[in-house]
């Protein structure tokens, strides 16, 4: 295991290696709908899945289960397609006041039934510590094959790394100072494909005092190791550079400038957030991303951002590799929620 | 003994973890949703394997709701005591949830 890692939660998952000898009949009281109603949706909230994680499920062919009992819902559940031919039984619930009464068995003997029946393969899986679960599957025949631990090893850098360092608007005395930093990050391309390619004119000894705003972070002597330059444009800021001194590297400190520049654009009105980069160096565009930074198409891109490809093309960059990318400073927009890491 | 790094090539790993779906099957799922956003390596020597997949947090709704405070999610699955162990280690780095799947 990881050293100094926790194990804070796991997983248990189940299925069917061949159907029971003697299967019960089809449950008359269990009704089936391929329609995701408002109701399933509340519903299936408690088990704390969005509607759009749903939605998604639903349009790739997701089946409802529902028990009835004296014209009530008391128990439900659905089945998805997860992954190839494995159908996951999904969101079981009882209502609180029908429990210990055999439904959710039911509904799920009725779900397994219906996949195998398909001619899928059925998945169930829940937490460890869900003995109700684990009855479920037991009495239904389920086997369960895997144990799924998740182990989270805490942060021993970040904002701790960070402290003495602080970011701020750079003086133009300090600007003689960036291409040495620049031409020292620049160093670290020389372990990829791309070391010959690296701009040999350094964008530090370009700055526009009229277009360009530049953010340093400064070390305890407050030293500049590290900075950024940003142009506007229209309503957006560009992020033309941002460099930090390797000796200060893996700090959070590029994580601690984008932060702030994205801060004080936000408090001043400014869309978005965007830059160029190599699509597949680790502390390019992945680096980005977990910033968040999303990837822009380029039917989408603004006249400016098409200008700085097709100068970096003229420079020789290898523009199948390059992407722009954009992070979105309006208060309510927020990367797209894709589904896919609940089960 | 052969030692791939998947950065943008994760068909061995893919071939490898679809030897049993059931068991790899988160790690197949987060390579086919969301490859851009991972990285692969497979440690691999004849039918022994183990493969370490790194899955930015930020990709997956889940985990960024699970787990907002971190940045990456490793996923280890194999066959294979050695490779689980050089996986282990090659993922001994700070900020990850890491996935461990064992068969019972």
């Amino acid at each position: 295991m990881l050293p100094g890692a926790r194990c804070v939660q796991s997983f248990v998952s189940c299925t069917r290696k061949r159907p029971e000898a003697e299967e019960p009949d089809t449950d008359p009281a269990i009704n089936e709908s391929s329609v995701l109603t408002p109701d399933a949706i509340a519903g299936f909230s408690v088990n704390g899945y969005t509607p759009e994680e749903l939605h998604a499920y639903f349009v790739r062919g997701a089946r409802l289960f529902n028990l009835d009992i004296d014209g009530k819902s008391v128990s439900r559940c659905f089945i998805f397609l997860n992954y190839g031919e494995i159908w996951e039984i999904a969101g079981v619930y009882t209502e609180p006041d029908s429990r210990k009464r055999g439904y959710a068995q039911r509904l799920v003997s009725h779900a397994v039934r219906a996949i195998e029946e398909s001619g899928g393969i059925c998945r169930y899986q829940f937490k460890s510590d869900n003995s109700g679960s684990r009855a479920v599957a037991r009495a239904v025949g389920l086997d369960c094959f895997l144990e799924v631990d998740h182990w989270v090893r805490e942060r021993t850098h970040g904002e701790e790394s960070t402290a003495g360092y602080r970011v701020r608007e750079a003086i133009s005395d300090e600007y003689r100072l960036l291409p040495t930093i620049e031409r020292a990050a620049n160093e670290l391309f020389s372990t990829t494909e791309y070391g010959s390619m690296v701009e040999p004119h350094l964008t530090s000894d370009q700055i526009d005092s009229v277009l360009d705003r530049v953010w340093v972070v400064a070390d305890s002597s407050d030293t500049p190791v590290g900075f950024a330059i940003v142009r506007k444009f229209d309503i957006d800021y560009h992020l033309l550079e941002i460099d930090v001194d390797p000796r200060h590297g893996r700090r959070g400190l590029g994580r601690l400038m984008i932060n702030e520049i994205a801060g004080q654009a936000r408090e001043q009105g400014v869309r978005a957030l965007t830059l160029t980069t190599f699509r597949d160096v680790p502390w390019n565009a992945p680096y980005y991303r977990r910033l968040g930074f999303r990837e822009l198409e380029h039917a989408s891109l603004s006249a400016e951002l098409v200008r700085i490809l097709e100068s970096e093309a003229a420079a020789g960059l290898p523009m199948a590799r390059r992407v722009c990318m954009r992070m979105d400073l309006v208060p309510g927009v927020v990367a797209p929620a894709l589904s896919g890491g609940r089960h | 003994m052969k030692e791939t790094n998947s950065h943008g090539r994760h068909l061995a790993a893919i071939q490898r973890l679809s030897s049993d779906k059931l068991a790899n099957l988160m790690t197949l799922k987060m390579l086919n949703l969301f490859p851009e956003n991972c990285e692969t390596t497979l440690f691999e020597d004849r039918s022994d394997w183990a493969s370490l997949t790194e899955l930015d947090v930020a990709a997956s709704f889940w985990d960024r709701a699970s787990y907002p405070h971190l940045d990456k999610v490793v996923l280890i699955d194999g066959n294979s005591e050695p490779f689980l162990a050089r996986a282990f280690a090659a993922a001994d780095k700070d900020d990850v949830d890491s996935r461990f799947t064992h068969l019972i």
